[in-house]
């Protein structure tokens, strides 16, 4: 499985090439300046933003052309942690989690399971009925790793994982995130203006 | 000024309170054709608020996300019946529902449906009137509701009618709310429309603010006292939802 991105990001006047090709077992981080549109690429692979020109192919299908050929979200199998990492507000952490199954068509009762396991892999057993505004940062980035990771997607995309950690849970994110990377099969990309945060985990990089 | 203002509409409010028939006030409420006024106006209004709700909120979402030529037109066209004067709003439903109207022809040839001076087209009268209202509450609110979470559910593979449902609907849930309150006092505070559309018949299409407007040469006390009940049903209804009313913007 591969992903192949060479065309021109773009986002209202923002314009920036890139050249991209990953295969899946690979861990890519990509670091730069804020701004340079580490953020707009991974809103472009997920189907957020569309090319501007230039195409992405995933695994031998075309997504985006630039022009008529686009997938929809919906239809990629793309986890995206934002930035904000976007926990539905009105939802426990264990209704969050099971979000990506019932989207896709697993049975209640099934999802649930699935959830419940991912949430223990994440280290969040005991967090399943609060609701996202009690978490920390911490947390809520575990919460946002369980609910990318509990559909089985093709690519996984991390914006700024360890942004919004505290010092003293960095350490403990930081290992559970290197964990995860390595047993993912997938492709994963990793945005970080932080250099440092990705040794751990990327097995190749990027300066943008 | 602002006194002024102040006592300018609080001053009519309470004087129906001073005047009010206290000692025959329960013989009144109880007399049969007030009993059957207040029932034709709970009832129609309360579906009337339904209907609103049902057509109206999928109206609100189309009216904030919707991204096709002509749609500012079509919210002008669906909010002007909010500064119409009801009167002509009633003309209108006559026109385009009548037993020769526009499309009441074809109700009536094909099932001999005739709508108007029913208590159907007391409904149909409140709904053209009050629904705008609920739009208006709603779209602002779903405008204003975070779209990066509708985003992030996409990803996940939702589709847009889950979306709405899972996402948007519960964010907007106190504009709902609000909006539902504000459909069904407008709804029951009807009269021009209603009254040219469906008519004013004891007992099937004579709402309360018929009824008072029927009673103010005939007996004044008894107009009186129905307008009190109006008048405690508008307050109850803004009362209840002045926190939300007020926050929904704030959101």
């Amino acid at each position: 499985m591969s992903l192949e991105l060479h065309g021109v990001l773009g986002r209202g006047e923002f314009r920036r090439d890139v050249d991209l090709a990953i295969n899946s077992g690979e861990v890519w981080g990509i670091t730069g300046r804020n701004g340079c549109g580490k953020s707009t690429l991974l809103h472009t692979i997920a189907g957020l933003e569309k090319l501007q020109s230039g195409s992405l192919t995933v695994n031998e299908s075309l997504w985006d052309d630039s022009h008529k050929q686009f997938v929809v979200p919906e239809d990629r199998k793309v986890a995206l942690v934002f930035q904000d990492i976007r926990l539905f507000p009105h939802m426990s952490v264990l209704r969050n989690v099971c979000y990506p199954l019932r989207a896709q068509g697993v049975t209640r009762v099934l999802a649930i399971s699935r959830a419940r396991q991912m949430l223990e892999l994440v280290g969040m057993t005991s967090a399943h009925h609060r609701t996202p505004d009690s978490l920390s940062g911490g947390e809520r980035q575990r919460v946002g790793l369980a609910r990318a990771l509990v559909a089985q997607p093709s690519v996984l995309l991390l914006d700024e994982p360890l942004s919004a950690v505290d010092a003293s849970s960095r350490p403990g994110l930081q290992s559970l995130l290197a964990l995860m990377l390595a047993e993912f099969s997938g492709i994963a990309i990793v945005v970080s203006h932080d250099e440092s945060d990705l040794a751990a985990m990327a097995t190749h990089h990027l300066e943008m | 000024m602002a006194i002024v203002a102040i006592l300018f509409v609080g001053i009519p409010l309470l004087s129906i309170f001073t005047r009010m028939p206290w000692s025959d006030l329960s013989a009144m409420i109880g007399q049969r054709s007030t009993r059957q006024a207040l029932f034709v106006s709970l009832e129609t209004s309360v579906i009337a608020a339904f209907v609103a709700t049902f057509l109206g909120v999928p109206l609100a979402w189309l009216l904030a996300r919707g991204s096709f030529p002509g749609l500012s037109l079509v919210r002008t066209i669906c909010i002007t019946p909010m500064v119409l004067p009801p009167v002509v709003g009633g003309i209108a439903l006559l026109t385009a529902f009548g037993r020769r109207g526009v499309l009441g022809r074809f109700l009536y040839d094909w099932w001999g449906i005739s709508l108007p001076f029913t208590k159907t087209a007391v409904v149909i009268a409140q709904v053209f009137v009050a629904m705008p209202f609920l739009v208006l509450a709603v779209e602002s609110s779903f405008r204003q509701s975070d779209q990066g979470l509708e985003d992030a559910a996409r990803t996940m593979g939702a589709s847009p009618l889950r979306i709405f449902f899972t996402i948007a609907l519960p964010a907007s849930r106190p504009a709902v709310i609000a909006g539902v309150a504000l459909a069904w006092a407008r709804s029951i505070g009807e009269f021009g429309a209603s009254i040219t559309f469906a008519g004013s018949f004891p007992g099937k299409t004579q709402t309360l603010p018929m009824a008072v407007y029927e009673l103010v040469a005939i007996d004044y006390r008894q107009s009186l006292v129905l307008s009190m009940v109006l008048i405690i049903v508008s307050i109850a209804v803004l009362a209840s939802m002045r926190d939300r009313w007020l926050t929904v913007g704030a959101r």
